[in-house]
């Protein structure tokens, strides 16, 4: 059933076995998986069924860094979460990506692959993405198409896979908890505070305020934080302040170790047979979508010591890999400060050499009209590679000095690629480049004398956020342990993508509903 | 929309597209004004680069492996063996082969003779 709070008159008190803080992805898979647990659930929503804009705006940061998406907008604040603007791109995560990587600092869960693994099959139902798997071999038979990387050891093809359209967590799993006798949904019922008891290690209540004023509590025997992986980590630090860095951040975690997925235009892919590519262009299929994608092999990424980049390939003309039109803007950024680039020389060049298609931007951007022709011409590939970010304290969310209009501190984002991520994603594009002259697919171009934009102004995101409340064997080293409860407390729980101690280099989401469903497995044993 | 190729009109290549269409060069690049401004600029670059890289000029370097640049398939083959042993060009970017690399350098004597050292 579903209690809209602003609707109670006066303070209460709630009971139930099981508090979710969250109806996002993680808390909507969670709630669902302990329909028939025979436990009593209450899920905290902040907001309702639908977007409000004064629940949202609680999603102001006070700081984040240039050219970084606005945590304001790159949310969602109401039931589904985030799920109600993503693009459902789903891939279960590598085994590798659970390993310790010597090469890559802070590596390694103390859960393995073979440990998820089991739970990704449910995972991709509430995804929407069928129970068919992940595997290349039998996508390329499903859609007659051959997968190129299949003789390769260095490459192989990924699959994505998507629902079309979107599933949107709650409009898609949201009845059975609307129908269940054991779940209540509190919407507009935002976390400010919890009573934890020092002797028994316990959470014991929960305080929930709608913007009412008014101030409710749920006392339960668990609690589960799913509030998203910046706001997991903000809310822990501002408990933590309370209670002296008792909840998982012994070691000084908390907050650390944030992660997105940098999304590089790094190469150009130029083949003379476009057309054998057929796995790797999305193809629509009962509902769904199946697109194949570039990685590099696990065996390669050991042997290389570097991390893996999901590529895929998206065709593109003559205008979108024009290098004027790419000169243009980086000489028009540097006339903004009143500078020169580096290679002006170079730059004008490219500028007065691709000047069709420097006039095809001007025509497009001004008059709304396409000039010629041939800027749509098939030219090549474009790779909008996403990639994997290690893992590095210096990356983090903090609290400001601001308050929302609960009261409560807003966050700061501390964040920046490092020079070590940039090289081995050269590192990686350079194997990719040879092998697929070795295989004879065609050529790639590395943007590398494009570095600065590369990295700069041309960066894009996942909007993925990643790692603030991370997995660890010990509260040295991590905010909550292999069975996501946050170290120091016996029952206080953390789902999401916050609690992963590494952020691979695909779409989170799927392996965020399959921690879920693993953690309603635990809950259920706890009894 | 005016139906205006520059790129048609000119039969523009660039030198990766050379590379990529090996089973084409070098007939179909007969003159130097049948390249774009761009495409001349990268194969002059390869060029370039050879002479400030290696000891051979391009065509003892193709001598030396045996390269008849009328065998298309046959420089195909090589150029696929140069990746699998990691004899790779990289001009400004573009990943060749150093049977490509070479290639192109000797299109680009050809198609501005003043260069060619002797």
């Amino acid at each position: 059933m579903i209690i809209n709070t602003k609707k109670l008159l006066k303070s209460q008190t709630f009971k139930a076995d099981i508090c979710i803080v969250g109806g996002g992805v993680a808390g909507i898979v969670l709630a669902n998986e302990l329909i028939d647990s025979g436990k009593t659930v209450i899920l905290l929503e902040s907001a309702g069924e639908q977007y409000d804009q004064a629940s949202q705006d609680m999603y102001m940061a006070e700081k984040f860094p240039s050219g970084f998406p606005d945590p304001h907008f790159s949310r969602l604040r109401f039931l589904g979460g985030s799920s109600n603007h993503w693009e459902n791109n789903t891939s279960p995560y590598s085994p590798i990506d659970f390993e310790v990587r010597h090469w890559v600092p802070n590596s390694g869960w103390p859960v393995s692959f073979a440990e998820i693994n089991p739970y990704y099959s449910k995972a991709a139902f509430y995804c929407g993405t069928g129970d068919d798997g992940y595997k290349t071999a039998h996508w390329s038979k499903q859609l007659d198409a051959q997968d190129l990387l299949a003789e390769s050891r260095m490459i192989e093809t990924g699959i994505a896979k998507s629902a079309v359209p979107p599933v949107r967590f709650y409009a898609r799993h949201g009845k059975a908890l609307r129908v269940s006798a054991k779940v209540r949904v509190l919407t507009f019922a935002n976390l400010v505070d919890i009573e934890f008891n020092q002797a028994t290690r316990k959470i014991e209540t929960a305080t929930f305020q709608a913007l009412n004023n008014l101030k409710h509590s749920v006392a339960a025997r668990q609690f589960i934080m799913c509030m998203g992986g910046i706001e997991n980590a903000r809310m822990m630090l501002i408990f933590n302040e309370k209670f002296k860095n008792q909840l998982g951040n012994q070691g000084d975690s908390l907050g650390r170790y944030f992660m997105e997925h940098p999304t590089v235009r790094a190469a150009h892919f130029y083949t003379d047979d476009p057309g054998k590519f057929k796995l790797y262009q999305r193809k629509s299929l009962n509902g769904r979508s199946v697109l194949g994608f570039f990685q590099l092999t696990e065996d390669k990424l050991r042997k290389a010591q570097t991390i893996n980049i999901r590529m895929p390939l998206v065709p593109a003309s003559n205008y979108e890999l024009s290098e004027g039109i790419a000169s243009f803007h980086t000489i028009a950024n540097a006339a903004d400060k009143l500078e020169l680039p580096d290679n002006f020389g170079e730059h004008l060049y490219n500028v007065i050499s691709d000047l069709d298609m420097v006039i095809e931007a001007a025509s497009r951007k001004s008059l709304n009209e396409h000039l010629f022709d041939s800027a749509d011409k098939f030219t090549g590939f474009q790779i909008p590679m996403m990639t994997e970010q290690t893992p590095h304290r210096e990356n983090r969310i903090i609290l400001g000095d601001e308050t929302d209009a609960l009261g409560l501190k807003k966050l700061e984002i501390e964040w920046q690629t490092m020079q070590q991520d940039k090289d081995r994603v050269w590192k990686s594009l350079a194997i990719v480049a040879q092998e697929i002259g070795a295989l004879g697919l065609g050529r790639l171009r590395l943007m590398r004398e494009y570095d600065n934009q590369v990295w700069g102004s041309q960066l894009g995101f996942g909007q993925h956020h990643i790692g603030t409340t991370r997995m660890a064997n010990s509260p040295e080293t991590g905010v909550v342990d292999k069975n996501l409860r946050v170290f120091g407390c016996d029952n206080l729980f953390i789902g999401g993508s916050s609690s992963f101690s590494t952020g691979s280099h695909v779409p989170p989401t799927l392996t965020i509903a399959a921690f879920s469903i693993r953690l309603a497995d635990h809950l259920k044993r706890l009894g | 929309m005016i139906k205006i190729s520059r790129r048609q009109f000119l039969h523009g290549v660039t030198a990766l597209t050379v590379a990529t269409q090996l089973q084409t060069y070098p007939d179909s690049l007969k003159a130097k004004e049948a390249l774009n401004p761009k495409a001349l600029s990268e194969i002059m670059e390869v060029w370039q680069q050879w002479q400030a890289r290696e000891s051979l000029s391009p065509d003892e370097y193709l001598a030396s492996r045996g390269v008849d640049l009328k065998d298309k398939v046959a420089i195909a083959d090589i150029s696929r063996n140069d990746f699998r042993e990691g004899n790779i060009f990289e001009v400004k970017g573009m990943v060749l082969a150093k049977t490509e690399a070479a290639a192109i350098s000797v299109l680009a004597e050809k198609l501005v003779p003043g260069i060619k050292i002797t």
